[in-house]
């Protein structure tokens, strides 16, 4: 078996380190904190995202913090904070660098980008694209070139690292707040505590990170808004409820009852409820990727073996919400029905 | 397989690839038999949600996950339950990205046939819409009629795809 995986602290424990000796030589103050030390990254992975963090490390040092003396004249700390955090969401690696520094300028990445001509003179991208424009090759905004960063080899390499990785990343900057970069990565191989359900007579996995709790529906508690469309009053909220098992075109005999458990999931905020027939165990997997030897079905984020030698497919939050806001959509448009209920016995 | 021919025997004679034959509903179909990795029981597989009807699902093959294709519904023929007496032959398949390995459901694993390359015939076009494409010819073997099949571009998963947006 190839589990080979590690924390990400041996990534992350170089950092205070270098955080140390930039601090010195640019005599900055830099307070350092490391969340999810402990999650787990495929040792591949870990190996490769290094150079990457580490770019991303000192260009936060160099460019996103300021002086004590600037920090003070905005009315900040002295002392700037810069925070690494990694964790496990849906089914990817979130890793994410923030400082509290002077933000990214967008006006100055637009006109960067107009003179370097990698825009037209003309384009506006809408604002959460400026940001992307940074990692297109040969940008650098630094006015200067330092000892640390801002010689144009920058942060294209970076995403070009991720992206062999399968990853991707996003900038979320505000003028004299600071940036963050967040890096997300598929868990290609790792391990996943997962809880087992069972739709129908098939068993199914929903990562425990991803559930909120699980409830008992009764009987009248769903109510219906239109066809395929369904809620469930959570205490004091509505949240959309899912069925799994037809939406993943699981057939179910008219004789078996209604699936009487609800798992609540949560994707990014949004919060979606999903019916299934049976509670099992609570274990840990492995995860399988099925672009090995297959392609990617919506709805799954992979499979994994169970104790038994059978195959158990992963289920993925965010495509199943995704999955079934299309569905309903096809519904609507009397077509494509057929789609979903294509399934082999 | 001719790489360990010598020069002499390699320009004297005959290209020669072996196939291994198998049977699916009366007829015989061959593929080359380098790409066959093993020959297993059909012991059921997991079926895959939201799969065109010609993959049964996925298997554990000692650790990894293998989608098994169901060569009836391939080729659109009648379907049928399968039982003990099936077998699965693990083939590897080519594509242009990388190399994938694949499962293929057939009613029973038949010989292994030496076919000379000039022994197969290709196929009578029809001008058929459907994709026949994964037919590399007909050889004559005993006087019998074997199909012989490219394994690449049957289970190409993107001629697979093309599949089932037809089927949909």
């Amino acid at each position: 078996m190839r589990v080979r995986m590690v924390p990400i602290s041996a990534v992350f424990s170089r950092f205070p380190r270098l955080v140390r000796d930039v601090r010195s030589a640019l005599g900055k103050q830099v307070e350092l904190s490391v969340i999810g030390e402990g999650t787990e990254v495929d040792k591949t992975v870990s190996e490769q995202l290094a150079d990457p963090l580490t770019h991303l490390v000192r260009n936060a040092l160099d460019h996103g913090l300021e002086g004590p003396e600037d920090r003070e004249a905005a009315g900040k700390e002295a002392c700037g904070r810069l925070s690494l955090s990694a964790r496990h969401e849906g089914g990817n690696l979130v890793i994410e660098i923030e400082d509290d520094g002077r933000g990214i300028d967008a006006e100055k990445v637009l006109k960067k980008a107009r003179e370097r001509e990698l825009i037209g003179p003309a384009e506006v991208p809408p604002p959460e694209r400026i940001y992307d424009l940074l990692f297109l090759p040969g940008f650098s905004t630094a006015e200067k070139v330092s000892a640390l960063s801002g010689r144009g080899v920058g942060l294209d390499v970076v995403a070009k690292n991720l992206r062999c990785l399968g990853g991707d990343i996003q900038t979320f900057s505000e003028r004299g707040k600071g940036t963050r970069f967040s890096i997300r990565l598929p868990l290609t191989l790792s391990i996943l505590d997962a809880q087992l359900v069972r739709l129908v007579e098939h068993v199914f996995v929903i990562p425990v990170l991803a559930i909120v709790e699980s409830v008992l529906v009764r009987p009248g508690d769903v109510g219906r808004l239109s066809e395929g469309e369904e809620v469930y009053k959570l205490r004091d909220r509505y949240i959309a409820v899912i069925r799994a098992s037809e939406l993943l075109g699981v057939e179910r005999q008219p004789e078996l009852p209604e699936p009487r458990l609800m798992v609540v999931v949560e994707n990014q905020g949004q919060q979606v409820g999903l019916l299934v027939d049976d509670l099992l165990d609570q274990q840990q997997i492995v995860i399988k990727s099925l672009e090995t030897n297959y392609r990617l079905v919506p709805g799954l984020s992979g499979a994994t073996i169970l104790g038994d030698g059978k195959v158990a497919y992963i289920l993925d939050v965010a495509g199943l919400i995704h999955l079934a806001g299309s569905s309903t959509d096809t519904r609507n448009n009397h077509s494509g029905r057929k789609q979903w209920s294509s399934m082999t016995p | 397989m001719n790489d360990y021919a010598t020069g002499f025997e390699r320009t004297h004679k005959p290209q020669i690839c072996q196939y291994l034959s198998f049977l699916l509903g009366g007829e015989e179909y061959a593929i080359e038999i380098l790409r066959v990795r093993e020959i297993r029981c059909w012991e059921g597989a997991a079926p895959l949600p939201n799969a065109p009807t010609f993959v049964k699902g996925m298997i554990n093959l000692r650790g990894a996950i293998v989608p098994i294709i169901d060569l009836r519904a391939r080729f659109n023929l009648p379907h049928e339950t399968y039982g003990q007496r099936n077998v699965v032959i693990v083939v590897q398949v080519e594509a242009t990205d990388k190399v994938r390995t694949m499962g293929v459901v057939v009613d029973a694993v038949s010989e292994v046939h030496d076919i000379p390359v000039e022994g197969l015939c290709p196929k009578p076009d029809l001008g058929r819409a459907m994709d026949s494409d994964f037919i590399k010819g007909i050889a004559t073997v005993e006087s019998k009629m074997v199909i012989v099949l490219d394994i690449d571009r049957l289970l190409d998963p993107q001629a697979l795809e093309q599949t089932t947006q037809e089927c949909a």
